[in-house]
């Protein structure tokens, strides 16, 4: 036999493919519970199992099961491998299985009245769960979250240092085979001294067989000074917490990133949450940054270079934060000011949108911009001839209105 | 509210004119919550009946039946996956449409507009919001059901393969699409029409729709486009 499994808000439906018989299993015992489905859908979307399709699964698993996506065959798989599945992901013959899915949802319910309700409440309460609680000001969230992560990457690296010099005096062979520094903490603190590092134990931690075996090599090179089992103990320590603190980093740029998905959604989809989060720490907001024309957001963070210029030492910026945006530095330099007008344009536009009415537009902004860069790479393809005239020093303005010679300039495009 | 309504008239099921007394005429539809707004639009009332001014400007369905489509495929009791949704505008004058016995599952990907519409959801029981990518409908399976429309009205550049993606996983056959296509989210370069007609070639050789018809949404919404289509699969 051959069975269509749906997992819906109500409960688990198994379906036959003539469409005769179908098993359910409800969300709740005997009759569906708004708050059981709601959890019971959250843990899917998680992809955990969930008992209600175990128990289904169970039941029909000598037939033929179909499946309508890739990721759902995957975690029935992870608990019955043996399963047969077939996967259609479209068309026909899955819409036909699927409009009996209405016949039974009446069935269900008594009437189709009383499953909009009840699939309309278990919606809403799965959103709420996703969508955090209305804050206020997230952009000081933002701001404090992107800082942090900075601070922990200084004291990572100050860090990993030590404790490579530190382990260095004992095994400095090792420090030269291991680059990877979360890679070098892990077997240090979990291997301790040398004689632990057998190829049996290294396997644990390395997938590379050649790194290994470079391992196995610095042991028997090693020409290092012998340590107590206190300073051992001691490094280990601190090499744990290092490892803690690459964890808390990690742990804060999710949170960063969820706040920016929910604060600053364009912003996040043109340039990424950390330098998003920068530009909005450097403006003081996102509502002031929704308030600076391109030109600004452009150099925003070249402050120093914009002062100098303005007092006749060196040209003027052509790019501030946006600047360690890899479509940027990575781009031939006479390009550079090109694209990072055309990238604070858009941001301007994003910003706005965040600030307003959050709703997405990423994708748009994100493909004309990429429409951009690509004319810019065409019509630039070669460094331009430098003529020399155009070298002489710009006269020192007079008055502090620094932005205005910028704006008319940003106004081009 | 000086100026008196002086009729009433049901134009497509459930969507209203209401005429005033100095001639001038507003799309409606009946409040299935009396009392209860959802945007700043103005409550009618008509002989004991409550209805929501319907505005063009806020709404591109508004616009395209204000343009003449020709029939509105959304009716009593018709279910719906809505792509797109914000926070609800439009959907809350399909809600009145299809009453209590009709579902509306909206797809919204920002969480600032999906937070409002879930507010919009406890007051008006037939939506059913979903925090979700459009582009992955896989994701949002367990609507578990087919929907008599897929409406789409989304601004992304690649809205008429997100529109046939959905349509092949939920799209009852021989059920309805509507699609409300913004020239610039395609190209901004190229003219209108030729975006509209490279559009529509898309959904109907790639998606199996026929469409129906296409009517501009100018001036309520420049350089649009909404088209209506049958499922034929
Ligand atoms: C033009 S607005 C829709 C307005 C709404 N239809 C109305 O009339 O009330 C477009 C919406 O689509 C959403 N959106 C854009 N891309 C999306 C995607 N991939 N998945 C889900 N929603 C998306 C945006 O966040 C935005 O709220």
């Amino acid at each position: 036999m051959r069975m269509w499994i749906f997992v819906t808000y109500p409960g688990v439906i198994a379906i036959s493919d003539g469409f005769k018989e179908y098993l359910f299993k409800p969300f709740g015992d005997e009759k569906p519970d708004a708050d059981k489905a709601a959890k019971a859908l959250l843990d899917l979307e998680k992809n955990k199992m969930i008992d209600e399709l175990r128990e289904i699964v169970q039941k029909i698993k000598d037939s033929t099961i179909k499946v309508d996506s890739e990721s759902f065959a995957r975690l029935l798989r992870s608990e019955f491998p043996d399963l047969d599945i077939e996967i259609i992901d479209g068309g026909k013959e899955l819409l036909k299985a699927r409009e009996h899915v209405s016949r039974i949802y009446v069935e269900i319910f008594g009437s189709y009245e009383k499953y909009v309700e009840f699939a309309s409440r278990v919606s809403a309460e799965i959103s709420k769960a996703k969508v955090a609680e209305a804050g206020e000001r997230r952009d000081l969230m933002i701001i404090r979250a992107v800082t942090i992560s900075e601070d922990l990457t200084k004291m990572i690296n100050t860090l990993v240092s030590h404790v490579r010099e530190w382990y260095g005096y004992y095994w400095p062979e090792l420090g030269k085979e291991i680059e990877d520094h979360e890679l070098y903490l892990t077997l240090v603190s979990e291997l301790g001294r040398v004689e632990n590092f057998t190829e049996e134990n290294l396997r644990k931690y390395i997938k590379n067989e050649k790194l290994i075996k470079a391992v196995l090599k610095a042991k028997s090179d090693r020409v290092g000074i012998s340590i107590t089992d206190r300073d051992i103990e001691m490094i280990q320590h601190i090499a744990r917490r290092t490892l803690d603190l690459y964890k808390d980093k990690e742990r804060i740029l999710e949170y960063l990133d969820e706040l920016m998905q929910e604060a600053a959604p364009n912003i996040r989809a043109l340039i990424g949450s950390v330098i998003g989060a920068k530009l909005i720490r450097k403006a003081g907001g996102i509502g002031e940054l929704a308030k600076m024309p391109s030109s600004t957001i452009q150099i925003l963070g070249a402050e120093k270079a914009l002062f100098r210029a303005l007092h006749g030492k060196g040209t003027p910026p052509k790019h501030g934060i946006i600047f360690q945006d890899p479509r940027i530095f990575k781009a031939p330099w006479w390009q550079r000011g090109k694209i990072a007008r055309a990238l604070a344009g858009k941001l301007t536009i994003a910003a706005r949108v965040d600030y307003f009415t959050g709703e997405y537009i990423g994708d748009e902004l994100l493909r004309d911009l990429e429409r951009r860069i690509e004319e810019i790479k065409k019509k630039y393809p070669k460094p331009p001839i430098k003529k020399k005239e155009e070298k002489k020093p710009r006269p020192p303005p007079k008055g502090k209105k620094p932005h205005k010679k910028r704006k008319k300039k940003g106004k081009k495009r | 509210m000086s100026i008196a309504v002086i009729n009433v008239e049901e134009i497509f099921s459930g969507i209203y004119f209401i005429e005033y007394e100095d001639g001038r005429k507003v799309l409606a539809t009946k409040n299935l919550t009396p009392g209860h707004t959802v945007y700043d639009e103005k409550l009618v009332k008509w002989k004991g009946e409550e209805y929501r001014v319907w505005n063009p400007y806020r709404s591109k369905l508004a616009a395209a039946i204000i343009n003449g489509l020709k029939e509105v495929p959304i009716t009593k009791g018709s279910k719906i996956l809505y792509l797109g949704i914000a926070s609800g505008t439009t959907a809350s004058h399909i809600s009145d449409i299809i009453g209590k016995s009709g579902i509306i599952y909206g797809i919204e990907f920002a969480p600032r507009p999906l937070r409002d519409l879930i507010k919009v959801s406890e007051i008006r029981k037939n939506i059913a919001p979903l925090l979700k990518d459009a582009r992955l409908p896989h994701e949002y399976s367990y609507i578990g059901e087919t929907v008599d429309v897929l409406y789409a009205d989304l601004a992304q550049p690649f809205q008429a393969e997100i529109f046939i993606r959905n349509a092949k996983m939920f799209l009852k056959p021989g059920g309805y699409g509507l699609i409300a296509i913004k020239a610039r989210s395609i190209d901004v370069t190229r003219p209108p029409e030729e975006i509209f007609e490279e559009q529509k070639n898309i959904l109907e050789n790639e998606g199996g729709f026929e469409v129906l018809e296409g009517v501009r949404l100018d001036p309520y919404a420049r350089d649009h486009i909404m088209f209506r289509m049958r499922y034929n699969i």
